[in-house]
């Protein structure tokens, strides 16, 4: 049996991970994961395993699920307008269906 | 002649050296496209087992040191920390374009010092024979702090608007919390108040130079594929990259010796001064300064520091040392 919530995903530096953490704890979610990863993007190459001068530049994914999407929303609008004005990470929020919603 | 003739040789002798060696190997890899990679867990590695070697052999020697000594070279190298990044906010920021961000960023960047470079000068003078006080490398955070508290005011004071400013204080905190001073204090302590003496000869020494040439192959590599990042950005960052370290490295070098004529500090000392003033951070200088001052465009900094500062600065050692061989007459 499922429940409908929300996914939110955020792309940052890993400059940025203590903010998005702090973000997240204060609008009472209790739980994420965090992924390193590499790509391409505004500020060209990340890499994934190859050693890089500076580790903060490197880029995490960070997943949350949750239930109420309004709680979602005003998490990602804090993201934008106050930590991604002048740094560069992206945004997004998908539909997913859980199980066990009493975990989210 | 003579004197510049002997200078060549001894300049062509250390690029020879297994630490300089490695850099331009790095360099000349990076350039000719190989995949070859060090897995970025084994360089974060070797930072912090090299800080901690650098750390530990200053603590374990401080121990019957006079401390007092310390004080004007500090006071040196806090001044040096400051003066180079006000000669950068009035010599390059203004030349830089629209954005007056980008200049003192890189300023910041110069003014602060690089772990590597100060682990590659200590081994090209261990190899030349020139002695340092113990306590020379734990004069790092009394520059590196400065230069980049220096940037942050004055790229704040040029700021329009009320955005949130950073808090200092906060600043410095992180600073010190930062992977490598962190594993440099550390070493420092454990140094001082434990009896690491048998690891340290049994481990950390002798890998050091083993690391060092790893992490300078990253450096050189490192260097080739930030250039290109440097031909998006304005000319005058390569111009900078080029002449600041020598500017620096004289600056460092001529205070290091008034410091020598007042207290005795000593000319391996005086060398170390300069090379720290020559160098430009690039580990830990770079994320504190895209929090700081998050306006200024990183291709410009970085890759003024990483792509030529920092390779300048590296084969610029020598010149030091041969500075201090023809004004110590060694």
């Amino acid at each position: 049996m499922t429940t409908p919530a929300v996914k939110l995903t955020v792309i940052v530096e890993r400059l940025l991970k203590p903010a998005v953490e702090r973000l997240l704890t204060e609008a009472g979610v209790t739980g994420w994961s965090v992924f390193p990863g590499g790509g391409m993007g505004a500020h060209g190459l990340h890499r994934a395993d190859a050693a890089q001068l500076v580790r903060e530049f490197a880029i995490v994914k960070i997943e949350t699920v949750l239930r109420d999407r309004a709680t979602a929303e005003r998490i990602a609008e804090t993201l934008t307008s106050h930590h991604l004005a002048d740094q560069s990470g992206i945004v997004w929020l998908s539909p997913v269906e859980v199980w066990r919603a009493s975990k989210f | 002649m003579d004197l510049f003739l002997d200078f060549l040789a001894a300049f062509g002798r250390q690029l020879q050296s297994p630490t300089l060696a490695f850099l331009l190997g790095g360099m000349a890899i990076a350039a000719l496209g190989s995949r070859l990679e060090i897995p970025d867990a084994i360089y974060r590695f070797i930072v912090v087992v090299l800080m901690l070697r650098i750390g530990l052999g200053a603590g374990i020697a401080i121990r019957e040191a006079d401390l007092s000594e310390l004080l004007l070279p500090a006071l040196a190298a806090a001044l040096l920390g400051v003066v180079i990044v006000l000669i950068g906010r009035v010599t390059l920021a203004p030349l830089s374009g629209p954005r007056p961000e980008d200049g003192i960023a890189t300023a910041g960047l110069f003014g602060a010092v690089s772990a590597s470079t100060l682990a590659a000068a200590m081994v090209l003078m261990e190899e030349d024979g020139l002695r340092f006080e113990a306590w020379v490398p734990a004069l790092y955070p009394f520059m590196d702090i400065p230069a980049l508290l220096t940037a942050i005011v004055l790229a704040q004071l040029g700021r329009k608007g009320g955005k949130a400013r950073p808090r200092l204080g906060a600043i410095i905190v992180d600073s010190l919390r930062g992977s490598a001073l962190s594993a440099l204090a550390l070493g420092l302590v454990l140094g001082m108040i434990a009896r690491p003496d048998p690891v340290f000869h049994s481990f950390y020494d002798p890998l050091f130079r083993g690391f060092l040439s790893i992490l300078m192959l990253i450096m050189g590599m490192e260097a080739s594929a930030r250039l290109a990042e440097l031909r998006r950005v304005a000319h005058v960052y390569a111009v900078y990259g080029l002449t600041a370290p020598l500017v620096h490295g004289g600056l460092g070098f001529a205070l290091g010796w008034l410091a020598h004529l007042a207290t005795g500090f000593s000319p391996g000392g005086v060398v170390l001064l300069a090379v720290m003033a020559a160098s430009s951070s690039d580990i830990s200088g770079p994320p504190t300064l895209r929090a700081a001052i998050p306006s200024a465009n990183p291709a410009a900094y970085i890759g003024a520091s990483t792509s030529i500062g920092t390779p300048v600065a590296l084969l610029s050692i020598p010149l030091w040392i041969a500075l201090a061989d023809v004004v110590f007459a060694l």
